[in-house]
């Protein structure tokens, strides 16, 4: 004994032996129970893990039923006797029960009559009683698929706590996995705050800058929502001095990206002007591990400035607003950075498309709406034009990032576009440059630049004749702007809601 | 695809046709089986479940078929049925999750690592089929497999099967004197020794008694009696065997304890004796006597 308490790692395995010792030589069972209730103790001290039951077999050689079985009332003698007589220790019983019978038996899959008659026979049989102790009662051997219900309380808490644990795993990892962006982002990290930059040269942080930033959680990221934009570009033409930022990893990748879009040689955009920003400091972006590189840094507009997107041609000048902001419905928003991803290779590329079109095809009624979306009418200040709208799902170390919406161009590239990270979207629509995105908790999002500024939307009855107390809560499941004037929502109540005149209706089914 | 050269229509092929299977039922298993990943078809499906009904099934009443089709480990048996085909992806998916397990429940029933890969090596064979029947044709042991319990106790008690067979003859052939002193000598010792104390009408009231209360003993509480008294088993194990907790059989075996004597004292009440000769007349057996008289040698030997 004193070896299986060391061996499990049992502090006080000499203290357990010896009262066990003491103990054992005389009644049955009461050395191993007070070893067991020591082993308890030892428990609520936190000095043990050891099962109490298993050590109280151990030490006792058979279970507290087996020891308590012997104290109660005896089985007649005479009764005995009997019984023995008419269970001979080898008899031609035949037909024997065959291997499947006994099988069933012994999982208790048999009617009770079959049952009954098995039973009889293997109580007079004791090849069949050896052959289902054999197969089903030997401790090495995993026990035997119960019929449900019949699971007693130690089983049933031996295997609740696992499962309700496996429940939690499937829960919050399951979604995630059926929800994978083609191209997964394994490290997405905030990045520091830009430095403020002393000129043009400087304004693009480098992918050779030190000190990575430590992984902020998932908790932290999803409770200060950024705004960003990830979005393809052109290469660019050198690489300034290294700035705080990027992790070594994710050094290497973008320089293996610049390199191989220098090879490609495409005209690099023109400079934009470089502007140390204290603004940039409320905006918080997602670098991807292997895609995402910061290009350069937006200008601070001034109050009235038109929109970033309006600014065709300075492709490397758009401009986010943060998601209070637009929560808030401020027309003036400060700079942001911003940072694009580039495609890593074309095959990964090619293998991620593939995947996310299988992927997002479980959610085609989602987003069905959104495909319908024409592919003529784009923004000018998108490098190429987009086909559509469709849901987007980011899984950073299979955490889903919610709140993503994703740009899909005529040649099937897509841009992830992150709207606000604390709501899961379920569902985006698009008429020309005009864009909605609805998800849980009737969050409702809109852009009219094509995706480069959101403004949420409350969504209450305001149209005449409607309770105005009606505020839509719901989970937005389907969004159609398919009428000219109108945008029509669906929840997953089967709500309607339907703007039209800048007025808020509700019609519900 | 087959491997055996079976056409697999006629080896899933049943003369058990007038099955009362209905058409939505058999869908939902068909479903739920996965037999189309393995090639099956309906109808191969419905010839397999009319097999397990003609041989599981006294009756074909529609209740019956439907209560032993529901309970069915369609999934497992379907596997076993196109293993039994010749059917490659159905060996691979048995290999992969079976072919483990088998060894290591042959190593844990026959205690003896080389005994064990022995005992499973050979069923192992036997499922793949190494008998042929009258046209030459493989007999796979997979065919067997009717579905009512899983797929791994049945190699489990086929391997134990296997094991008791090969053990039972080995024994027979060293021995018989073994299996002699297993327990005849009692039953008619007890009806020869003249020191049986209750002779006359209380021996007659108390084996009146015995033979009614076992005969109305329910069998899974005699298989309990037989298994914990004379077999020597733990509560533990017989829990395993019939698929149900130590804790369970400890009731149990408690409950039938109590109730065997308590109507045993009735019916030899009701035959007249007083409650201290019925307590006594319970306890009186010829072991007892045997044994008296054995420590009572020893004991004046000593």
């Amino acid at each position: 004994m004193f070896e299986y308490l060391c061996k499990k790692g049992v502090a006080d395995a000499f203290f357990l032996c010896r009262a066990g010792a003491s103990v054992r030589q005389g009644s049955s069972g009461g050395a191993s129970r007070a070893i067991m209730e020591s082993v308890y103790a030892l428990r609520r001290r936190g000095s043990c893990r050891l099962d109490p039951r298993a050590v109280y077999r151990e030490t006792e050689g058979r279970s507290r039923f087996e020891v308590s079985a012997q104290r109660m009332p005896k089985l007649p003698k005479s009764f005995l006797s009997r019984l023995r007589a008419q269970t001979p220790a080898t008899v031609d019983l035949a037909p024997h029960p065959d291997a499947d019978t006994l099988t069933a038996f012994a999982e208790r899959a048999l009617p009770a009559p079959e049952r009954a008659s098995v039973a009889l026979h293997l109580a007079a049989c004791a090849d069949c009683r050896a052959t289902l102790e054999l197969a089903f009662g030997a401790d090495a051997l995993p026990a035997p698929a119960t019929a449900p219900g019949r699971w007693s309380g130690a089983h049933l808490w031996r295997f609740l706590i696992p499962a309700l644990a496996a429940g939690l795993v499937l829960v919050f990892v399951l979604p995630s996995l059926h929800r994978t962006e083609p191209v997964r982002i394994a490290a997405m990290r905030p990045l520091p705050r830009p430095e403020p930059l002393p000129g043009p040269a400087a304004s693009v942080p480098t992918p050779t800058a030190p000190a990575a930033p430590v992984r902020e959680p998932a908790r932290a990221r999803a409770s200060s929502p950024p705004v960003a934009l990830f979005a393809e570009r052109p290469p660019l033409p050198s690489l300034p001095s290294p700035s705080a930022g990027l992790t070594a990893q994710t050094e290497l990748m973008a320089s293996k990206l610049i390199q191989s879009q220098a090879l490609a040689a495409a005209p690099p955009p023109p400079p934009p002007p470089a502007t140390a920003s204290s603004h940039s400091e409320s905006v918080e972006v997602f670098a991807a591990e292997k895609s995402i590189v910061p290009v350069q840094q937006a200008p601070a507009p001034s109050q009235g400035e038109a929109p970033a997107a309006a600014q065709g041609g300075q492709s490397g000048q758009t401009r986010l607003r943060t998601n209070a902001e637009i929560v808030a419905g401020q027309s003036q928003a400060p700079p942001a950075t911003t940072y694009f991803a580039p495609s890593v290779a074309a095959a990964q590329d090619r293998l991620a498309r593939q995947k996310v079109s299988a992927l997002q095809a479980s959610t085609a009624e989602v987003t069905q709406t959104a495909s319908a979306a024409p592919a003529q009418q784009w923004n000018a200040a998108l490098p190429e034009p987009a086909a559509r709208w469709e849901i987007c799902r980011l899984v950073d170390h299979r955490h889903l990032v919610h709140g993503n919406v994703c740009q899909v161009s005529a040649d099937g590239t897509r841009r992830a576009v992150a709207i606000d990270p604390s709501v899961e979207l379920l569902a985006v629509a698009s008429q020309g440059a005009e864009v909605w995105a609805g998800g849980a908790a009737g969050a409702l999002y809109s852009s009219t630049d094509n995706g480069l500024h959101w403004q949420r939307s409350v969504v209450s009855a305001t149209a005449p004749g409607q309770n105005q107390d009606a505020t839509l809560t719901k989970p937005i499941v389907a969004i159609d702007l398919s009428v000219p004037g109108q945008v029509r929502i669906a929840t997953s109540t089967g709500e309607t809601w339907i703007l039209r005149d800048g007025l808020w209706r509700r019609k519900t089914d | 695809m087959d491997r055996a050269g079976i056409p697999l229509n006629e080896t899933l092929a049943s003369p058990f046709t007038a099955l009362p299977i209905e058409p939505a039922l058999l869908a939902r298993l068909y479903e739920r089986s996965g037999a189309a990943r393995f090639g099956l078809s309906l109808s191969d499906l419905a010839a397999i479940l009319e097999d397990v009904c003609a041989r599981c099934l006294h009756a074909t009443a529609a209740a019956d078929v439907r209560s032993l089709l529901e309970s069915l480990r369609i999934e497992e048996l379907v596997l076993a049925r196109a293993c039994a085909a010749g059917h490659d992806s159905a060996w691979d998916v048995f290999v992969a999750r079976y072919r483990a397990k088998l060894y290591e429940a042959g190593v844990a029933i026959a205690r003896d690592e080389s005994a064990g890969h022995e005992l499973a090596g050979s069923l192992y064979a036997e499922l793949y089929g190494t008998r042929v029947d009258a046209d030459g044709r493989r007999v796979p042991k997979l065919l067997s497999y009717s579905g009512r319990g899983s797929l791994e106790g049945w190699l489990r008690a086929l391997l134990a099967q296997d094991y008791v067979n090969r053990y039972r003859a080995g024994r027979r052939d060293v021995s018989l004197e073994v299996v002699e002193q297993a327990g005849h000598q009692f039953a008619s010792a007890a009806v020869a020794d003249p020191a049986a104390p209750e002779a006359g009408p209380v021996r007659e009231a108390l084996e009146a008694a015995t033979g009614e209360t076992l005969r109305e003993l329910p069998a899974e509480d005699r298989l309990i009696l037989v298994s914990y008294y004379l077999g020597g088993a733990t509560l533990a194990r017989i829990g395993r065997m019939l698929g149900v907790h130590e804790s369970t059989i400890s009731r149990r075996l408690d409950r039938t304890v109590a109730n065997i004597r308590k109507r045993l004292v009735q019916r030899l009440r009701h035959k007249g004796l007083s409650a201290r000769q019925a307590e006594e007349a319970l306890e009186s057996d010829v072991r007892d006597l045997q044994v008296d008289v054995r420590i009572s040698l020893q004991e004046r030997s000593g």
